[in-house]
C-alpha cells in the first residue's frame, strides 16, 4: 500500500517537473524574492550584526573608551551565570504549562464556534476580546484581579473553598508567581490559537460531517475520526508558534513581576532586555539573546524531527 | 467574489503606497529653530509645549519639539546620536548625566544661563547636575524628587508615637523599628509598612528608594573617590541598613508586591506608613484628608539621607545653536506660567522661586518637610557604569527581601559592579 | 428529533454565552473604570469588588482624550494607525502569500534549505535586532515615516508558514488540472490557491491586523514626531515616571480596542461567507 502510494506520488512528481516551463522558473523567483529581500534586510541583516556585537563590549551609548574585541567572553560569562539557567528553565517550565493550557483550551472553543447556527458573529468575538487588547492593558487589569488580599482571584479562590483557602499572594509568592503568568498569558492568547484553528477547521469539508451524521457518528467521534486527523498540518502549525512565542516570554513578566520574586518569574527574553536596555550592556545582551535563538533552533529540530515522523504515519 | 476580493486588495495596496510616498518632508534645521527632546504623561508635555509656543512668540525662534515617551527614551537616545541627529536640548533622566557628560554628548550649561536662575537652583538640583570629573554644571531642572513616610495618623496617635516636625527631628531607625513593632499590634493593621513592593523589586524603585538608607547609616552603592564598590556595598554599615529590611520582611510587616500601592489609603486602610515618593501625596491626601501626615526618611545612624532626580535639561554638545538652546531653557524655568502649570501636577520644585509657587510645599500640614529633605538629598552615583550599578543592587534588593544572606547578595553586587568597570578600563578619567 | 436537535442548539448558545461573558469579564473592568471621572477613585477601589462598579458613570474622559485641545493629537495617531495597518495587512497577505505557495508548489532547488531557514528565522527575539536595526533605518534614512513601521513586517516567516501548512491541504488534482490546461504558475497561485484558501487570508489578515494595531515597541523607537506616530505609542503618554492617569488611559484602552473589534466583524464576514459559498459549490 505504502509502496504504491509512494510510486504514484513519483509519477505525479515527474508529470509535474515536465509540466514547469523555465518560464515558470522565473515566476518562481519573482514571487519568492519580495519576501527574500525583505527577510534579509529587515531580520537576518540586523541579526548579523548582533553576531559580531555579541563578541566586543560594545555599549548603548558609545563612550570616549573605543569599543574592543572580547572574543567569547561575553558566551563564557552568561554560561557560567546561574541567573541566566534559571531563567533558561523558567522558560521551559512556563512552556511546558501554558502550551497544553492556551492550544487545548483554543482547540475546544474553536470546535464550539466553528458548527454554530446562532450568533455566529456575537460568540466568535466575545472570545476573541482578550487578544484584540494590547498586553500592556491586559496586565493593568490582571494585576488588579491578582491584588493581595482582596482581589477577586482571592475572592474566588475563598468562595470556592468555603474559606478554606486563606489569601494567596499571587504575584510575590515563588510559587504561585509563574502558574499566575501561564494564566494571564493563556487568557490573553488563546484567541490566536483559536482563530488559526477555526481557519483549519473551515477546510474540511462539510460533506464528510454530514455523511458522518447520516453513519449516526456522535460528537466526539466525529471529532476524533474526522476533525483530529484533518487538523493535522494545523496542529503542526500551532504547536511550533506556540513553542516560539512560549520561549520568548517577556511582557508581562516585564511588567508585572520584573523577574522575581527571587527570580522565579525570570525569562530568558528579560534577561536581554536587562543587559541590553536597562545595563545598556549591548554586546553581553546580543550574546545572550544568540543562545536563546540557538536553543530555540535546537528545540525546534527536535519538534521537527518528531513531528516529520508523526506526519508520515 | 474572490475577483472582489483581489480587487480590493490592489486598491488598499494602491492607496496605502500613495500614502508611504506622501509622507511630510523633515526641514532642515533653519537657523532659527531649537529643537528640543522630552518625555512625560500628557500633563507635563502641555505644560513644556504652551511655554514653547510662549517662547517663540516673544523671540520668534522656532521650536521643534520632538516628544519621546519615556519607555526606551536611552535607546532614542542612542538612535539620534549614531545617526548623529541629536537634538538642541534634550531632557535626560538625572542618573545618566556621568554618562553622556563622560561620553562628551553634552556641553556645560554655565556659560548659555544666567547666574541668576543658577542662584535659583536647590541644592538637590545642583547635586543632580554636577559632573564630579570637574565639578561643573552640565544641566538644570525646574523639578526634583524625593521619597518620605506618610502615615496614618489615628494609628500613630494610638499607639503613641512621636510625630517629627522637621527633618532634623527625623525618627531614629531604633525609634522607627520600635514604631512598626507597635504597629503590627493593632487589630486594624495588617501590614505597618508599605515600601512600594508593587512598583517591582528588581527594577529603579529599589535603588532610587532604598539606597539611602544605606548612606544613612554610613555605607554607600559605591566609593565616591576611588569608585570601587567593593567595601562599600558590601561595608558592615549598608550591611547593617539592609538587615533591617530584610527583618521587616521576614516578620510580615511589608505590604506584599500584589497589595498594589494602595493600602495606607484605600477603603481597609490595612497599611499603617509608606515609604513612597512625593508623587503619592495627591492621591493619599485625596483620600485621607487630616488623617495623613508626612514624615521625613529615618535616621538610619549618621543623619537623614534622601534620594532626588528627576528629568533635567542639557544642551548637546553637537548643538550648532547652543545660544538659543539656553534661551530657550531660560525662558521656560522663568516662565511662571509654565512653572504654575507643574505646581498644578504636584511637581518637587527644584528652583527656590518655583518653590514659591507651590504652596503645597510650603505648607508645614502638607509637604513642607517633603522640601527640606533636598537639603539632605544624596544623588545616584554620578558614574557612566550607574546602569550596572542599579541594576546589580536592585537583584540584591530583591534577593534580601526574600531571605537571601545580606552579605552575600551585597558581595555579589559589589563584584558584579567592580567586573563591569574593569572591563571599561576603570572609565578613566574616572577612579584617578 | 429537529426539535431536540434545536433545543440542544439553544443550550449550546447560551452557555456559551455565559461562559463567555466569565472569560471577558476582565475586560468590563476596564470599561467600567474609563467610566469613572475620578482617577483616585479608581486607585482606591482597586483590587475590591468595586473596580467592577460605578455610581455615576461620564463620559468625561472620552470627551478629554478626544477633544481637540487635547495635547494628543488622537485623531491623527488614529488616522495614522489605519495606515499602517492597510499597508502591513496587504503587504503581508501579497508577499507571504506568494512565499509560502512558491516554497509549496515550485520546483527551485533551494526551497528545501529556505523553509527551515524562514521558520528559524521566526525564532529570532525582536528585542534583540531591534537595537541594530534601528541604527540601520536611521542611517538609510528612512525613520520617521509609514513605510519603516510597515516594510520590517509583510514578509512574516510565521504567516509565510502559515500560508504553507494551508496551501499544503489543497488538493494536488485541482492545481493539476490547471496545469494541463496550461495556467501558468503565477495563475494558478492568483485563481486558484489563494480564492480556495480564503480562509487562511483572512486568518492572516486578522491576526497579522492585530500585531499592526498593538505593535509598540518599534514605532516607539523609529517615529520621532506625530506625524506618523501611531495610537498605541500615543497611549504610553498617559502614563510616566511615576503616575499613571488610569482614568485617561483606560478611556483610551476602550477607544484603542474599538477599531480592533470592527475590523475584526468585518473579516468575519468574509470569513463565514466563504464557508457558505464552498458549501453551495460542493
Amino acid at each position: 500500500m505504502n509502496l504504491v502510494h509512494k510510486m504514484y506520488q513519483n509519477a505525479q512528481k515527474r508529470e509535474r517537473d515536465r509540466l514547469m516551463s523555465g518560464h515558470d522558473q522565473r515566476q518562481e523567483l519573482l514571487m519568492i524574492l519580495p519576501a527574500l529581500i525583505l527577510l534579509f534586510l529587515f531580520l537576518l541583516l540586523p541579526f548579523l550584526m548582533s553576531v559580531e556585537l555579541s563578541c566586543t563590549n560594545q555599549r548603548l551609548v558609545q563612550g570616549p573608551v573605543p569599543t574592543k574585541f572580547v572574543g567569547l567572553r561575553n558566551y563564557v560569562r552568561i554560561l557560567s551565570d546561574p541567573e541566566f539557567w534559571q531563567a533558561f528553565w523558567n522558560v521551559m517550565r512556563f512552556s511546558l504549562m501554558v502550551i497544553p493550557l492556551q492550544c487545548g483550551f483554543a482547540l475546544i472553543m474553536a470546535n464550539f464556534l466553528n458548527k454554530l447556527t446562532m450568533m455566529k458573529s456575537f460568540l466568535r468575538s466575545l472570545y476573541f476580546l482578550p487578544f484584540i487588547t494590547p498586553m500592556v492593558i491586559v496586565t493593568v487589569i490582571w494585576q488588579t484581579i491578582y491584588q493581595y488580599p482582596n482581589g477577586i482571584m482571592n475572592t474566588l479562590v475563598s468562595f470556592f473553598s468555603f474559606g478554606a483557602v486563606g489569601p494567596i499572594e499571587w504575584l510575590g509568592s515563588e510559587f504561585w508567581a509563574m502558574p499566575s503568568i501561564v494564566l494571564l498569558s493563556a487568557w490573553q492568547a488563546y484567541g490566536f490559537q483559536m482563530i488559526i484553528y477555526l481557519g483549519g477547521l473551515q477546510n474540511i469539508p462539510n460533506e464528510i460531517y454530514e455523511a458522518a451524521d447520516i453513519d449516526g457518528a456522535n460528537g466526539w467521534e466525529q471529532f476524533r475520526f474526522i476533525t483530529w486527523p484533518s487538523l493535522i498540518n494545523t496542529n503542526v502549525l500551532i504547536l511550533i508558534i506556540t513553542t516560539i512565542q512560549a520561549l520568548k516570554l517577556f511582557t508581562q513578566v516585564n511588567i508585572l513581576t520584573k523577574g522575581g520574586p527571587n527570580g522565579t518569574t525570570n525569562t530568558l527574553v528579560h534577561y536581554i532586555y536587562e543587559s541590553g536596555f536597562v545595563g545598556q550592556k549591548i554586546g553581553y545582551s546580543a550574546a545572550s539573546s544568540l543562545l536563546l535563538f540557538l536553543l530555540i533552533l535546537g528545540i525546534f529540530l527536535v519538534q521537527r524531527l518528531s513531528l516529520s515522523s508523526l506526519e508520515r504515519n | 467574489m474572490s475577483k472582489k476580493i483581489l480587487v480590493c486588495l490592489l486598491l488598499a495596496v494602491l492607496i496605502s503606497s500613495g500614502m508611504i510616498y506622501a509622507k511630510g518632508q523633515s526641514e532642515e534645521a533653519a537657523d532659527r529653530t531649537v529643537s528640543i527632546m522630552f518625555q512625560g504623561p500628557d500633563t507635563e508635555q502641555a505644560a513644556i509645549r504652551d511655554s514653547a509656543n510662549r517662547f517663540t512668540a516673544s523671540t520668534g525662534v522656532e521650536v521643534e519639539l520632538l516628544f519621546t515617551p519615556h519607555d526606551s527614551y536611552t535607546e532614542k537616545l542612542a538612535g539620534y546620536i549614531s545617526a548623529k541627529q541629536l537634538p538642541d536640548v534634550i531632557q535626560i533622566d538625572a542618573p545618566n548625566l556621568s554618562n553622556l557628560v563622560w561620553s562628551g554628548y553634552v556641553s556645560e550649561i554655565s556659560p548659555y544661563i544666567s547666574s541668576g536662575l543658577i542662584d535659583d537652583m536647590t541644592l538637590s538640583n545642583i547635586a543632580q547636575s554636577t559632573y564630579p570629573v570637574d565639578g561643573k554644571l552640565y544641566a538644570i531642572s525646574q523639578i526634583d524628587s524625593t521619597v518620605l513616610l506618610y502615615a496614618n495618623r489615628t494609628y500613630l496617635e494610638r499607639i503613641g508615637a512621636r510625630i517629627p516636625t522637621s527633618v532634623a527631628d527625623a525618627w531614629t531607625i531604633e525609634e522607627f523599628d520600635a514604631i512598626l513593632d507597635d504597629l503590627s499590634s493593632l487589630p486594624e493593621v495588617s501590614w505597618p509598612l508599605d515600601i512600594m513592593k508593587s512598583y517591582g523589586t528588581t527594577g529603579e524603585w529599589a535603588t532610587y528608594g532604598f539606597s539611602p538608607a544605606m548612606q544613612s547609616a554610613g555605607g554607600d552603592l559605591i566609593g565616591r573617590g576611588d569608585w570601587v564598590a567593593d567595601g562599600t556595598i558590601n561595608s558592615a554599615k549598608s550591611i547593617e541598613a539592609m538587615e533591617y529590611f530584610q527583618k521587616w520582611s521576614e516578620k510580615g510587616y511589608l505590604v506584599p508586591s500584589s497589595g498594589g500601592d494602595n493600602q495606607l489609603y484605600n477603603a481597609d486602610r490595612a497599611a499603617a506608613i509608606a515609604w513612597c515618593g512625593h508623587w503619592l501625596w495627591a492621591s493619599a491626601s485625596a483620600a485621607l484628608g487630616d488623617d495623613l501626615v508626612v514624615i521625613p526618611l529615618p535616621d538610619f545612624g549618621t543623619g537623614v539621607a534622601t534620594p532626588n532626580g528627576s528629568w533635567i535639561w542639557s544642551i548637546t554638545s553637537t548643538s550648532s545653536n547652543k545660544e538659543q538652546a539656553g534661551q530657550l531653557i531660560e525662558f521656560m524655568l522663568t516662565d511662571e506660567q509654565f512653572l504654575k502649570d507643574w505646581a498644578a501636577i504636584g511637581a518637587y520644585p527644584a528652583l527656590k522661586s518655583f518653590a514659591q509657587l507651590s504652596p503645597d510645599y510650603l505648607d508645614p500640614d502638607k509637604m513642607a518637610i517633603a522640601f527640606e529633605q533636598a537639603d539632605y538629598a544624596v544623588s545616584r552615583p554620578p558614574h557612566p557604569a550607574y546602569p550596572t550599578i542599579t541594576v546589580e543592587y536592585a537583584k540584591a534588593f530583591d534577593a534580601i527581601l526574600n531571605g537571601t544572606d545580606v552579605a552575600a547578595a551585597l558581595t555579589k553586587a559589589a563584584e558584579a559592579i567592580d567586573d563591569d568597570i574593569e572591563d571599561n578600563d576603570g572609565y578613566p578619567p574616572f577612579g584617578n | 428529533m429537529r426539535v431536540g436537535q434545536e433545543r440542544k442548539e439553544m443550550i449550546k448558545t447560551v452557555l456559551l454565552i455565559v461562559f463567555g461573558i466569565i472569560i471577558v469579564s476582565p475586560l468590563v473592568l476596564m470599561l467600567v473604570s474609563s467610566l469613572k471621572d475620578d482617577m483616585y477613585q479608581i486607585m482606591e477601589d482597586m483590587g475590591s469588588i468595586r473596580a467592577f462598579m460605578v455610581t455615576e458613570p461620564s463620559m468625561n474622559n472620552y470627551r478629554e482624550i478626544l477633544s481637540s485641545e487635547s495635547v494628543q493629537n488622537f485623531k491623527r495617531f488614529f488616522l495614522n494607525s489605519i495606515i499602517v495597518l492597510t499597508g502591513t495587512v496587504t503587504g503581508t497577505l501579497l508577499i507571504s502569500s506568494m512565499a509560502g505557495y512558491t516554497l509549496h508548489r515550485g520546483t527551485l532547488a533551494i526551497h528545501k534549505f529556505l523553509l527551515p531557514l524562514i521558520i528559524s528565522l521566526y525564532i529570532i527575539p525582536m528585542e534583540s535586532i531591534m537595537l541594530p536595526l534601528m541604527y540601520q533605518v536611521m542611517k538609510w534614512g528612512i525613520s520617521d515615516t509609514y513605510i519603516v513601521q510597515i516594510l520590517p513586517f509583510i514578509a512574516s516567516p510565521i504567516y509565510i508558514f502559515l500560508f504553507y501548512q494551508f496551501f499544503r491541504q489543497v488538493p494536488i488534482s485541482l492545481s493539476e488540472a490547471a496545469m494541463i490546461e496550461g495556467a501558468s504558475f503565477w495563475r494558478i497561485y492568483w485563481e486558484i490557491f489563494l480564492p480556495i484558501n480564503r480562509s487562511a487570508v483572512v486568518t492572516v489578515a486578522i491576526l497579522q491586523g492585530m500585531d499592526a494595531w498593538n505593535q509598540y515597541l518599534w514605532p516607539l523607537l523609529v517615529t520621532q514626531t506625530e506625524r506618523v506616530r501611531p495610537m498605541s505609542v500615543a497611549l504610553a503618554s498617559f502614563s510616566g515616571t511615576g503616575v499613571v492617569y488610569w482614568d485617561r488611559l483606560m478611556a483610551a484602552s476602550v477607544v484603542m480596542l474599538l477599531p480592533v473589534l470592527v475590523f475584526f466583524l468585518f473579516f468575519q464576514k468574509f470569513f463565514i461567507q466563504s464557508v457558505a459559498s464552498t458549501a453551495v459549490k460542493g
